[in-house]
C-alpha cells in the first residue's frame, strides 16, 4: 500500500500508542515524538525541534491536542445553523435521526457542504472585487499608485467581452472592462455574468443552462447559498448541491477569473521566471520581510517599497546589508511569478518561518493566515503587521492599507520592519540551509508563446501518447497528512507514467521545494514520453501555473484544449487533485472543477460520509449529469493509480 | 446495622470461570472513572465505543456495517435540569448482575473487569433488571446481555479504553483511583469553606455552626 501518508493516527478513535494517553492520568501528548514523519521537508523537522525547545506550539501540536476530533463533525452530521440546536444525527441508527427542525443526515451534510463552498467562494469573489475596483480607479484616473502594466492582456480581455478596442484610448477600454466586471458582482437580472459567458466553453454553458446551475451575479449566489442553507429553506440534498455548484461556477469563471485576469493587467502577465524556494531564502544579515496572504495589491507595493533607496540606506545604517522580501502562500506566488521574489514556504511553514528568529516583519492581508502567528511572533522580535480592516489579529500591529494610499503605507510598513532589525536576537537565529531553484510563471499566454503560438504541438503530443493526459494538482497543506508527501508522491508517480502535471498554490511550492519545478530534474524522473516532449518542445513535465485564484488559468487552458479537440471538457483525459486540502476555498475550487467536468481527487476525508445520499451524489451521480466526480483517497500511490486509470479510460473513449 | 452489602447474597463462584480463564488485562487498582462535572454531553464516548466494537474499527466504514455496531454506554440527561451524564458499567466488586445470573455467565476477573461469557448467557435479562445503574444492556440481535468490557484489547495494547481516549474534556478517565481524584479535595474543601464563611458571617448572630451544616447529607450526594 506504500508509506503511510499520515503522521498521526488515521484511525478514529486513535489506536496508535504514540498518541494515546501517557501513563495513567488524563494527559495528552504535548510533544511530537516522530518529527521525521511529520514532513518530507527537512526544514520542518529542524524548526519543530527548535520550536519545542523554546516552548512554542505550532499547528501540528495543536492538531495533536485536538485528537480525537469530534466524530459527528468528521462525518458532517452536526448542525449548528439555528438556536434550536445544536443537533447531531446518530450515525449508528439508535439515537436521533433528525434534528429538531426535522432535517435528516442528508440535508444536514448537504447544507454544511455548500456553506463551505460559500465561505470559499466569498473569499475568491472579494479578492476579485478588490482588484476590479482598483482597475476601475486606475482607468478613471483616480488612483495613481497602480498602472496598467499589460495593455495586450487588457485588449484581449476586452475582445473576449465584446468591448470595441479599435482606435480607443487604453484607459477608456479599461474603464469599460472594469465596469462590466463590477456589474457582474451585484447585478439583479437573470442573465449569466459577462465573464462566465465569455470564458466558459459553449458546451459547458449549454450544460449548465440545461441543469439550471447557471449563476446570475457573484454576490447574489453567495447570498442565495447562505439563504437556502438557513433552517427551513432547502432540504433536498441534490438541490442543495446543485446550488453549491452554481456558486462554485460563479467563483471559478467569475470571482477568481476576474482576480487573475485583472491582476495580469495591473501587474503584468506572468512569463517563465526563475527563483528560489524554501526557508533558506531568509538571509541572516538582511532585514527579512515576509509577505503572506493573497492579494497582490499589498505585496507588490511592499516589494516596490523595499527597493526604495532611502529605506535601503536606513537598513544599512542599522547594520543590515539590505532588505530581503520573501513571499509565503498565494501572495508570495503572485510576486514570485511576476517579479521573481523568492518563496519562503507554503501554508504550514508560516509559523516555522518566524521560529527561525530572522524575520523582522510578517506582513499579511487576508486568507490562510493563522491567528497563531501573533503568538509565535510574540516570542521573537518579529512584528506581525495586519493591514486589512476585516482581517485583524489580536497581538498584531495594525497598519491600514488602502489602495488610495498604497505607496505611503507600504513604505511605512517596510520602515517598521527595518527599524525592527536591531531588536533581532542573533543567538536565537537558525535559518535552515535548504533552498531550491524553481521555474514559475507559466500563464496560459506564456505556455502558448512557448509552444509557438498555438496548442497544436501539445495536442499532437497528447494524440501520439507522449503526453497521456494532464493532471492539475492544487491546494493547500493539511497537518492531518504528512506535509508535502502526498503532493510530491503523486506528482512523481504521474510524471513517471507520462502524465503532464500542472498546478497552483501550495502544491506548487511543495513541488518546487522537492526540485520538481527545475525542468532538468523533473525530466530525469519523468517517463519516456514526457522526456521526448521536453526535448522537442521544451515543455517541462511539471508546470507552475500560479496562485489559487490562478486555477482559473487552468480552466481557460481546459476550455481551449476542449474547443481545439472539438469535445466537451468532461471527455478530456484530465483529472484534478487536491491531495492535502484544508480550506473552504479548496472545497469551492474542487467544486468548480467538478462543474467543469473534471474528476477531482481529494486526499483528506471531506465531512460528507454521514450521508450516503450526498456521498453518492458527489462520488458517482455527478458524473452522470456531465460534471466530474469526487474521488476520496488518502493514500497517494493509490490515488495516482486511480488518476491514471481515469486518464486511460478517457483516452480510450476519445479513441486516441 | 444492616448495610446493603450484608443483605446481598454472598459472592457465588461463577460456573463458567473454569471454561473461560482470562489473562489479566489491566492492573487490579486501575479503574474507569467518570467525572460528571466535566461532562459536556457531546456523545463522543458513545461514538468511540460503537466504533471500537465494530468489525472494521474505522469510523467511516463502521457506520455502514451489518450487524450494526452496538455501543455499551448510554448518554442521558437529568430530567428538567438538562445536565448530561453517562451511564456505564461500574465493574462492581460485588456485582449484582453476577449474583443474579442463573447460569453464572457473568464473572469478575482477577483484573477487576466484570465479563460476560456470551456462550453461557441464556438471555434471561435478569442482570439487566438487577443492575442498579442501568448499565447492563441487552443485544436483541444476538440474544445476549451486553455491557462495557473496558475495551480489553485496547488495554492489552497499553491503550486506555476508547471512551476515555475520545473524551475531549477528561470527564472519563482511566487510571489509579487515588491519582485520578487527586486535587478534588481542594475543590471540595473550597466549597465547604465558602459555605462555612456564609454561615459565620459577622453580625448574623447565628449559633456556632457544626460540620453538619456544610457537609451535604448522603442522600443529596450524587454519583
Amino acid at each position: 500500500m506504500g508509506e503511510k501518508s499520515s503522521w498521526i493516527d488515521d484511525k478514529w478513535p486513535p489506536r496508535n500508542k504514540k498518541f494515546a494517553m501517557k501513563g495513567n492520568v488524563y494527559e495528552r501528548p504535548r510533544y511530537i515524538e516522530n518529527k521525521e514523519e511529520v514532513s518530507i521537508d527537512p526544514t520542518v523537522r529542524q524548526l519543530l525541534e527548535k520550536a519545542e525547545a523554546e516552548g512554542i506550539e505550532t499547528a501540528w501540536h495543536r492538531l495533536l491536542a485536538q485528537q480525537p476530533q469530534c466524530g459527528f463533525g468528521l462525518l458532517g452530521i452536526c448542525c449548528r445553523n439555528c438556536l434550536m440546536g445544536p443537533c447531531r444525527i446518530d450515525p449508528f441508527g439508535y439515537g436521533p435521526q433528525r434534528g429538531v427542525c426535522g432535517a435528516d443526515a442528508h440535508t444536514i451534510v448537504a447544507r454544511n457542504f455548500i456553506r463551505m463552498i460559500a465561505g470559499g467562494a466569498a473569499a475568491h469573489i472579494d479578492h476579485g472585487r478588490e482588484i476590479a475596483l482598483v482597475l476601475y480607479e486606475v482607468a478613471t484616473g483616480k488612483n495613481k499608485y497602480y498602472k496598467i502594466a499589460d495593455e495586450k492582456k487588457l485588449i484581449s480581455i476586452a475582445q473576449r467581452l465584446g468591448v470595441p478596442t479599435e482606435g480607443r484610448d487604453i484607459m477608456e477600454i479599461a474603464k469599460d472592462v472594469a465596469e462590466i466586471a463590477l456589474r457582474d458582482f451585484g447585478k439583479q437580472d437573470s442573465e449569466p455574468p459577462a465573464f462566465v459567458k465569455a470564458y466558459a466553453t459553449k458546451r459547458r454553458l449549454e450544460l449548465w443552462e440545461k441543469l439550471g446551475v447557471m449563476p446570475r451575479a457573484y454576490d447574489r449566489e453567495v447570498t442565495e447559498v447562505m439563504h437556502r442553507t438557513h433552517m427551513g429553506v432547502d432540504a433536498d440534498p441534490l438541490n442543495l448541491i446543485l446550488g453549491g455548484i452554481k456558486l462554485a461556477i460563479a467563483d471559478g469563471w467569475g470571482g477568481s477569473m476576474v482576480a487573475t485576469e485583472f491582476s495580469d493587467v495591473l501587474f503584468g502577465t506572468p512569463k517563465p521566471i526563475k527563483s528560489v524556494v524554501n526557508l533558506g531564502v531568509l538571509k541572516e544579515d538582511y532585514v527579512n520581510i515576509i509577505v503572506h496572504g493573497h492579494i497582490p495589491l499589498l505585496s507588490a507595493k511592499v516589494v516596490e517599497a523595499a527597493r526604495d533607496p532611502e529605506l535601503v540606506k536606513l537598513a544599512q545604517d542599522l547594520g543590515a546589508k539590505g532588505i530581503n522580501v520573501v513571499g509565503m502562500c498565494c501572495t508570495g506566488i503572485e510576486v514570485l511569478q511576476r517579479l521573481g521574489v523568492p518563496m519562503a514556504g507554503n501554508m504550514l511553514q508560516q509559523e516555522l518561518a518566524i521560529v527561525t528568529g530572522a524575520v523582522e516583519a510578517t506582513v499579511v492581508d487576508v486568507q490562510c493566515i493563522m491567528p497563531a502567528l501573533a503568538n509565535v511572533a510574540r516570542c521573537y522580535h518579529t512584528k506581525l503587521i495586519t493591514t486589512i480592516p476585516i482581517a485583524k489579529i489580536p497581538g498584531s500591529v495594525y497598519v491600514e492599507f488602502t489602495p488610495d494610499k498604497a505607496d505611503e503605507v507600504a513604505r511605512e510598513i517596510v520602515r517598521i520592519a527595518v527599524e525592527n532589525f536591531p531588536n533581532r536576537a542573533k543567538e536565537r537565529v537558525m535559518i535552515p540551509k535548504e533552498k531550491m531553484e524553481l521555474w514559475a510563471g507559466f500563464s496560459v499566454e506564456a505556455l502558448l508563446e512557448h509552444l509557438g503560438g498555438t496548442l497544436d504541438p501539445f495536442l499532437e503530443a497528447v494524440k501520439r501518447g507522449d503526453i497521456k493526459g494532464v493532471v492539475g494538482i492544487v491546494g493547500c497543506n493539511n497537518p492531518k497528512v504528512k506535509h508535502d508527501y502526498s503532493h510530491v508522491t503523486i506528482t512523481k508517480e504521474l510524471i513517471k507514467n507520462d502524465v503532464l502535471v500542472v498546478g497552483t498554490g501550495c502544491w506548487a511550492t511543495a513541488a518546487g521545494k522537492a526540485g520538481l519545478l527545475v525542468p532538468e530534474k523533473a525530466v530525469e524522473m519523468a517517463g519516456p514520453g514526457l522526456r521526448r516532449v521536453y526535448e522537442e518542445l521544451k515543455l517541462p513535465p511539471v508546470i507552475h501555473m500560479g496562485s489559487c485564484v490562478d486555477n482559473s488559468r487552468i480552466l481557460v487552458l481546459l476550455g481551449a484544449v476542449a474547443d481545439a479537440l472539438g469535445v466537451d471538457i468532461n471527455q478530456l483525459p484530465v483529472v484534478g487533485s487536491a491531495p492535502e486540502a484544508y480550506s473552504e476555498k479548496a472545497v469551492s475550487i474542487g467544486t468548480y472543477f467538478l462543474a467543469a467536468g473534471v474528476d477531482v481527487h481529494i486526499g483528506v476525508i471531506p465531512p460528507v460520509y454521514g450521508s450516503d445520499v450526498v456521498t453518492e451524489i458527489l462520488t458517482k451521480k455527478a458524473a452522470e449529469y456531465g460534471f466530474g466526480r469526487l474521488i476520496v483517497e488518502t493514500d497517494p500511490h493509490a490515488a495516482a493509480k486511480i488518476m491514471m486509470d481515469i486518464i486511460e479510460e478517457k483516452r480510450r473513449k476519445l479513441g486516441i | 446495622m444492616a448495610t446493603r452489602q450484608s443483605l446481598l447474597p454472598p459472592i457465588r463462584p461463577p460456573l463458567s470461570q473454569l471454561s473461560f480463564p482470562v489473562e489479566p488485562a489491566k492492573p487490579k487498582d486501575y479503574v474507569l472513572f467518570y467525572d460528571p462535572n466535566r461532562c459536556l454531553g457531546c456523545w463522543n464516548c458513545y461514538l468511540a465505543c460503537a466504533v471500537e466494537h465494530s468489525r472494521s474499527r474505522d469510523l467511516f466504514t463502521a457506520i455502514h456495517e451489518t450487524p450494526r455496531p452496538q455501543p455499551r454506554l448510554r448518554v442521558l440527561s437529568i430530567p428538567r435540569v438538562g445536565l448530561p451524564y453517562v451511564v456505564q458499567c461500574m465493574h462492581c466488586e460485588n456485582p449484582p448482575c453476577m449474583n443474579v445470573c442463573p447460569v453464572g455467565a457473568i464473572y469478575r476477573g482477577p483484573d477487576g473487569i466484570v465479563r460476560i461469557d456470551e456462550q453461557a448467557c441464556i438471555g434471561c435479562k435478569q442482570c439487566v433488571r438487577a443492575c442498579p445503574f442501568g448499565a447492563m444492556l441487552f443485544d436483541n440481535e444476538r440474544g445476549v446481555a451486553l455491557k462495557c468490557d473496558m475495551c480489553e484489547d485496547r488495554l492489552r495494547e497499553g491503550l486506555p479504553p476508547a471512551c476515555v481516549e475520545a473524551c475531549p474534556t477528561g470527564a472519563l478517565r482511566y487510571g489509579k483511583l487515588e491519582e485520578l481524584v487527586k486535587g478534588r479535595e481542594k475543590e471540595v474543601g473550597k466549597t465547604f469553606y465558602e459555605a462555612w464563611r456564609k454561615l459565620i458571617e459577622p453580625g448574623t448572630g447565628k449559633k456556632k455552626p457544626s460540620y453538619k451544616d456544610v457537609v451535604p447529607s448522603p442522600s443529596s450526594r450524587w454519583w
